[in-house]
């Protein structure tokens, strides 16, 4: 059984693909109307750390050397987002910073 | 370079076998009443804060008893020395003085020197620039080799050239060579000892000192206990205190800086998010705003090639201040292509600005595939209910005009959304 998503780290963020809103994996296509935009944002903007294996995008390097290769560009949520069906999420871990906003009253906080 | 406190410099003094004055600190006044009662003399209670001056300003009192140190320190606790608070005082034994000089090591960075220099004057108490203008003869230098290190005939050289007699000429020497190993172990930027006192007894001791940092080398100083290594007159807030352990602290990637220039929000006042990139650019870009009678809630930069991920994130500290319009200035040309901050900025203000419609945001970007990071900001912040506006290479040096925008959106907003005026319009209306 194929896994419905793929989940790894960067240095400072932690990034997940939803296989299951991701166009050519649901779909099976190797044409997608997002035109694989997250693998071709990674070229553009990343190091290579994406490419299409199945008709979808999966690793092009190994788990462990993620921290190591990427730039942290951002660019495979937004490419997503803009072409696609918004499957990538990036979380950007800021600890200690809703507790403040939380303190302060201020929004986001909540 | 990161600041030390005056008790935290004359520790290390202490360590280093300089004398300074029998003394501790207190946080309360019965603390201070208790110390002046061990050291059983006259003492003087004075402000720790990072401000000269505190003389005057009437942070530094004297006490014969322990009742009057307790008095002064009350005073002193309560006070705001240059819009610093105090939180402790330090309550030394007070010495009967009989000479003052001035001892310091400071890095000369200027390509002439490149070295760190001693400077000795046999005047102190005062400001060692300002004694060297009215008597240079006062004043004598020595640049020390980085590599071999300051040798003891080398002081003895530089204290030949003053009439100082030779025994209390031995004992300043021990106190300068000590203030050197001081300087050298604790990679400091500049040591200093002012005054330097001979006292009547014919001791030498260091009654006040000013010791910074190197910002590179706080890291290996952990037991000063400095938070963030920055120059800053004051402690660090609570933001600054995640943004540079979250941002900044060992990632040398690029620049993520984040200062607050507000620590006391008031209600009822207006205040702008302000982000720049480079310091050219972004030092015309806050005073643009300020000149307009903005007042910007902190000091933000990430230049340097700084990855989207840390940019994002000196973002998320920016809107974590009450700010009623956010401004990013960036004129970096050169060295950093803009899609990188055109990814954070959509990612960033899209979580942040979600529930906030009309939000003033203007961005200026201007640098190394500015077309391509304006068609990202475009696309990217398309449907997003803000007040946007963006500007490119053109308006670099249009910072007023940039300014003026931010005003007039910020009115718009806080008409729109809270059914008031920003605190510049009312003051201009006064």
């Amino acid at each position: 059984m194929t896994e419905d998503k793929l989940e790894f780290e960067t240095r400072c963020t932690f990034v997940r693909i939803d296989y299951t809103k991701c166009e050519p994996a649901r779909e099976g296509t190797s044409n997608p109307a997002c035109g694989f935009a997250c693998v071709k944002a990674d070229r553009m903007y990343d190091r290579n750390i994406l490419r299409i294996q199945g008709n979808r995008p999966v690793l092009a390097v190994r788990k462990e050397d993620i921290k190591r290769l990427s730039n942290e560009s951002l660019s495979w949520e937004y490419a997503c987002n803009a072409a696609g069906r918004g499957a990538i999420e990036i979380i950007v871990p800021f600890p200690g910073l809703k507790e403040y906003r939380r303190k302060m009253n201020l929004p986001g906080g909540e | 370079m990161a600041r030390i406190y005056e008790y935290q410099a004359k520790q290390l003094l202490k360590k280093v076998g300089v004398n300074v004055p029998a003394g501790d600190t207190a946080a309360t006044p019965d603390e201070a009443a208790a110390i002046a009662t061990r050291i059983a003399k006259s003492v003087a209670v004075k402000a720790q804060v990072w401000a000269a001056g505190r003389l005057q300003a009437g942070g530094i009192r004297f006490a014969k008893v322990p009742e009057e140190a307790f008095q002064h320190a009350q005073t002193i606790l309560g006070m705001r020395i240059k819009g610093l608070p105090v939180r402790k005082v330090l309550v030394e034994e007070r010495l009967d003085i009989r000479e003052e000089y001035y001892a310091g090591v400071v890095v000369d960075s200027s390509m002439r020197v490149k070295a760190p220099v001693l400077i000795f004057s046999t005047e102190g108490g005062t400001g060692i620039e300002e004694v060297a203008a009215r008597s240079p003869q006062k004043v004598v230098k020595h640049v020390i080799d980085p590599l071999s290190g300051l040798d003891s005939s080398q002081v003895d050289v530089l204290l030949g050239k003053l009439a100082i007699e030779t025994e209390v000429a031995g004992k300043l020497k021990e106190a300068i060579c000590g203030l050197y190993r001081l300087f050298r172990e604790y990679d400091a930027r500049n040591a200093e000892i002012n005054p330097l006192v001979l006292t009547k007894e014919g001791e030498v001791f260091a009654v006040d000192c000013h010791v910074n940092i190197d910002d590179n080398s706080v890291f290996r100083h952990r037991d000063l206990g400095i938070r963030v290594p920055r120059d800053m007159d004051r402690e660090p807030t609570e933001l600054e205190e995640l943004a540079w352990e979250h941002i900044e602290e060992g990632d040398f990637r690029g620049t993520g800086y984040f200062a607050q220039m507000v620590t006391d929000f008031q209600p009822g006042e207006t205040y702008v998010g302000f982000h720049g990139i480079g310091g050219g650019g972004s030092m015309l870009g806050a005073a643009a705003l300020i000149n307009r009678g903005m007042r910007i809630a902190n000091y933000a930069d990430t230049s340097g090639d700084p990855p989207a991920s840390k940019i994002y994130k000196v973002i998320r500290a920016i809107f974590s201040q009450p700010i009623s319009a956010y401004v990013l200035t960036g004129a970096c040309l050169a060295n950093q292509e803009q899609w990188y901050h055109a990814f954070a900025i959509v990612k960033a203000l899209k979580e942040e600005l979600r529930h906030r419609p009309g939000f003033p945001v203007i961005i200026l970007l201007a640098g190394n595939k500015e077309a391509e990071a304006m068609e990202i900001l475009r696309e990217g912040l398309k449907g997003l209910d803000i007040r946007l506006e963006l500007y490119g290479r053109e308006y670099i040096y249009n910072s007023d005009y940039i300014a003026e925008r931010a005003e007039t959106l910020i009115a718009e907003y806080l008409r729109e959304a809270r059914g008031t005026v920003s605190s510049y319009e009312k003051r201009s209306d006064q």
